[in-house]
């Protein structure tokens, strides 16, 4: 069955019933556990003729294969994994003399139950080849068609499906499941399924398993007005329970069959079973079916996906980020030549924090392999953020590299009227479903006026629609050219903007180009923004830290050409400084006390500054301010008022001061508190967080603590303890295997006559340790700490 | 499923602000922040989370029990009456681990010295909470597929726990080869990086 045919079929019958379930179906015919089901069903073959006979009969015009679990990962499991291209042809071939010519065989292609990369660990072109050999097996078999089915990761979803479109020219229905919370596992929408596996040319796009009827209807709305392709419906009969060794699923086939005709329409054009039904339940179902005005789209969705969601056209302006690219940035391309990827990461989340929908990637530099680095930073935008991202390469190669890799429905920047490039983008474009930005200039190079220009976007429109594009997916570049060498360029690029705009494509510009070579670069950016925004523009590409919200008049009429040779702007606007106002905040109304209070570290030296000036006596503002302020936090921080956090940012406040006050403390000959205190981490212990957060907080009491670190031998913590004279050890420790250690420091004081208190805390430790071991005291957390600290030493404040 | 080892290089699970900020010791309906202080340690908490880098590893393995004892093999055991009775009705187990990488950790330790110590006590919290997230995506993935034969996960169980002796990291360690998503284990059966966490969790028959 061809794909046109198939498209045909469903759009004259309107509703398709499939089967229901096989797995379990077999299970109650005797299939033992922990067999492989593939297997035991060619060893018991009358079992699956019968159950497939018995959902033909049942009205089902589409029977899977019974080779969910034929490839080779799960055929390994059973030692069968030689056997992946036989077991499915005989699978295959047994359905087809079941099914005769009146009924369709689809191939059923499972997940195999480990995730492709970016998620799991197997690289996506491995997954597709896994995919291949089963798909070679099916059509040697025989199918009509394919069923990509109870895929809970989209990349799978997609390897299966470029595994089936390589390879043949059949029908491909796509499957996928979804939690109660209309998520698939690693987090994919229903919008953004649909968006992206009809892009990537699935026949029949829709869910599977997941739960009941009920839940599965939700999913299918949400996939409705999206859905340029047919939708499929095959729930589970409910949640399944297992009952004396069997799955049992609660659901009766009546209820079941209840939710048909909400199924279909909510938009489902083939329905039918999952786990847990039977032939009677389709015989049922058959009996609800409704046949709806079927409704299907011409277009698909102006939209692109990634992992997660979709990013649609019309529904807002779209900033899409122009930071991931290594020109002029020194940092990042430092970091590329050694396949590092930590500075693109900070850019891409920088770049979203400001409010980017979609990411332009670029990693195009000499002495490196772009191709292999578009992989990897690819491959790391899948994860690291929620948009999806424009693949931008002067290369066809690196460009399907990305596009073949990504979880989602990709935008290209650009395809020009280049007749090579041309030739070699829509093809790739087309396979992988894209979006692109249309760059209207050619092989004679970049036309000046809006009118060129236009000739060529309809001459590359012309070569895309045999490719299969709408307008719909293409973004018309607005080619914007520097104003300063070409004074009527941006009003040409305004020009094809409002054409665009009329003719019912998407626009967009590359902004900063606009005011290259000038002063006040910004507001002639933002100014140019603005006007073309006006005229229909709906993206733009930019950095998203930018203001776009200045509208100035001499940039308009700079912009418009109507400042000859840029002079008056230049005059006016080379001369002028930076219009910043350093606003110094006023922190009359603060004082000290608050000041710690609130953790306001930044604004403690101008307080203590003014109030040393108003002449009040450093040790004054130490007992009278300070004190009494981190004793409130502390008590606060008792009754859980206040969190660690808070405790810690006046500690730190407390710290600050103490740095500023200290020199003039000295000098007034006023005592610092003399108590040398020793903190270690035991050995073999490597956690230190505790034990850092004890340290700043006994600073911050005016302690002199030495921190000799983590995984410390106890030789070392006593030597330095009776080097200093200290009257404090404190010691942590995280673990079980590692708390022991205490006792050995204790030891080994005892043993060395030893004054110092020990005092000990840490995650596993408990005050009956703290006894058992002959410790001094225990304290739970760092406040614990100080004023255990301050019992033992007896200070009172 | 078999005894094959799942790696997960990339999970794209983030950890709840509230639970982050538990773990530091807000209490729901206690503890008092400004607004001022919420954007602070949300920044600060978003900042950390694009620091880790939660990669994730399981497998099933089938186990033979007594009272106290529960064996892989006749040489692989774990001696603990609590995984017994957690595992009362499972006759196969899950070994899980999730680790969030160094970065965040080098960050932490950067800033606690020099920085700010307030942005190190939210990456420490911040790491810890995502680690466990991770073994909570795992548990979903598996029950999502355990669900399909009728099957679920018990709770999971962490070595260090009870009477589940912190040595037991080292059978997890091995049998989930771990060193293939950047951890190591110490002689004292830590492991680095520090916030990496293994668990082990029963496979039975789902409750109705």
């Amino acid at each position: 069955m061809d794909r046109k045919k198939f498209k045909k079929l469903i759009e004259n019958e309107k509703v398709i019933l499939l089967d229901g379930s096989s797995g379990v179906a077999l299970q109650k015919s005797g299939m033992p556990k922990g067999v492989c089901p593939e297997k035991w069903a060619i060893d018991n073959l009358h079992h699956l003729i019968k159950l497939q006979q018995d959902y033909i009969n049942a009205g089902s015009k589409i029977i899977y294969t019974f080779t969910f679990g034929a490839n080779r990962i799960k055929l390994s499991e059973f030692n069968l994994e030689k056997k992946v291209i036989s077991i499915n042809k005989n699978l295959a071939k047994i359905s087809k003399n079941i099914a005769g010519n009146k009924i369709l065989i689809a191939g059923d292609i499972g997940p195999t139950g480990k995730f492709p990369q970016p998620t799991g660990d197997i690289d996506f072109n491995e997954c597709v080849e896994i995919f291949k050999e089963q798909v070679k097996g099916l059509l040697a078999g025989g199918v009509d068609l394919f069923v990509i089915e109870t895929m809970i990761d989209i990349q799978e979803a997609r390897a299966a499906l470029i595994a089936c479109k390589e390879l043949c020219d059949l029908p491909v229905i796509v499957s996928v499941t979804f939690d109660k919370n209309k998520r698939t596992l690693t987090g994919t929408t229903p919008e953004a399924a649909i968006v992206t596996l009809q892009a990537l040319g699935a026949d029949v796009v829709g869910v599977n398993c997941s739960t009941g009827p009920k839940e599965i209807i939700e999913v299918i709305k949400a996939m409705k007005p999206y859905a340029k392709v047919p939708l499929i419906a095959k729930p589970n009969a409910g949640i399944p329970r297992l009952l004396n060794n069997q799955t049992i699923f609660d659901m009766s086939a009546s209820e079941f069959a209840s939710y048909t005709e909400s199924l279909i329409k909510a938009g489902a054009n083939l329905i039918g079973g999952c786990c847990g039904t039977t032939p009677e339940y389709i015989s049922l179902m058959r009996r609800n079916i409704v046949k709806p005005k079927i409704k299907l789209k011409k277009e698909m969705p102006s939209a692109v996906s990634s992992y997660q969601k979709i990013i649609e056209t019309g529904k807002r302006f779209i900033l899409v980020g122009e930071r991931i690219n290594p020109t002029g940035k020194k940092n990042l391309q430092e970091e590329l030549k050694k396949g590092l990827t930590n500075e693109i990461r900070n850019l891409a989340l920088e770049q979203v924090e400001k409010g980017a929908a979609i990411l332009d990637v670029n990693v195009g530099m000499p002495g490196i392999n772009e191709k292999e680095t578009m992989k990897k930073v690819v491959n790391l935008l899948s994860t690291a953020v929620d948009i999806p991202i424009c693949v931008d390469s002067s290369s066809p190669e690196v460009i399907e590299q990305a596009l073949r890799i990504y979880p989602g429905r990709v935008l290209i920047n650009s395809i020009s009227g280049e007749s090579k490039k041309l030739k070699k983008l829509l093809p790739i474009a087309s396979k992988y479903g894209a979006m692109f930005i249309l760059l209207p200039l050619d092989d004679k190079g970049v036309p000046e006026t809006a009118v060129h220009r236009q000739k060529i976007i309809k001459k590359v429109l012309k070569q895309a629609i045999k490719f299969g594009f709408t307008k719909n997916d293409i973004i018309i570049d607005g080619l914007v050219m520097t104003v300063s060498s070409k004074p009527n360029a941006p009003k040409e690029t305004l020009k094809l903007i409002k054409w665009a705009k009329k003719n019912g494509f998407n626009s967009i510009i590359g902004l900063s180009n606009v005011s290259f070579g000038l002063p006040q670069r910004q507001i002639i950016n933002s100014t140019f923004l603005n006007m073309a925004k006006k005229l229909g523009l709906n993206f733009v590409i930019a950095n998203p830290s930018s203001d776009f919200n200045i509208i100035n008049k001499d940039a308009i009429n700079l912009l418009l050409g109507k400042d000859k040779n840029c002079k008056n702007w230049i005059k006016k606007y080379s001369i002028i400084t930076e219009d910043k106002k350093i606003q110094i905040k006023s922190n009359k109304s603060k004082t000290i006390y608050d000041a710690v209070l609130n953790g306001e570290k930044e604004i403690i030296e101008e307080l203590i500054n003014q109030t040393l000036i108003k002449g009040v006596k450093p040790q004054n503002i130490v007992d009278d301010m300070l004190i009494p302020a981190i004793n409130h936090v502390g008590d606060l921080y008792d009754k859980k008022i206040y969190f660690l956090p808070q405790l810690i940012a006046s500690a730190d406040t407390m710290k600050k001061a103490f740095s500023i006050l200290e020199p003039l403390l000295l000098k007034s000959n006023i005592k610092k508190q003399e108590n040398n205190i020793v903190l270690a981490t035991v050995k073999g212990d490597i956690h230190d967080i505790g034990k850092n957060i004890v340290a700043l907080m006994l600073k911050n009491y005016g302690y002199n603590v030495y921190d000799l670190g983590k995984d410390v031998d106890s030789k070392i913590i006593i030597s330095k303890a009776k080097k200093l004279n200290a009257k404090i050890i404190g010691l942590s420790a995280l673990m079980t295997t590692t708390m022991i250690e205490m006792k050995t420091v204790i030891e080994l004081a005892k043993k060395e006559n030893l004054q110092s208190k020990i005092i000990i805390g840490g995650a596993v430790i408990t005050e009956s340790f703290a006894n058992e071991i002959g410790a001094d005291g225990y304290a739970k957390d760092a406040y614990e700490a100080v004023k255990l600290v301050e019992k033992i030493l007896n200070n009172k404040r | 499923m078999n005894n094959k080892i799942n790696y997960f290089f990339n999970i794209k699970k983030e950890a709840e602000n509230k639970k982050i900020l538990f773990r530091i010791g807000y209490k729901n309906g206690i503890t008092k922040i400004s607004k001022k202080e919420e954007k602070k340690f949300n920044l600060m908490i978003k900042k950390s989370k694009n620091l880790c880098s939660l990669k994730g590893a399981f497998a099933i393995f089938k186990i033979f029990k007594n009272k106290d004892t529960i064996f892989f093999n006749k040489k692989i055991f774990i001696k603990s009456k609590n995984l017994c009775k957690l595992l009362i009705d499972s006759e196969e187990v899950v070994l899980m681990a999730a680790t969030v990488g160094q970065d965040i950790i080098k960050e932490r330790d950067r800033q606690i010295k020099n920085g700010d110590p307030v942005y190190a006590i939210i990456l420490d919290a911040t790491a810890s909470e995502t680690a466990d997230t991770g073994l909570d995506w795992i548990q979903d993935f598996l029950n999502t597929i355990l669900a399909k034969k009728g099957m679920q996960l018990t709770r999971r169980y962490s070595p260090g726990y009870g009477d589940l002796d912190l040595s037991v990291q080292k059978i997890i360690y091995k049998k989930l080869n771990l060193k293939k998503i950047g951890i190591s284990i110490t002689k004292k059966y830590l492991l680095i990086p520090e916030k990496s966490v293994l668990a082990i969790a029963g496979i039975k028959k789902k409750e109705n």
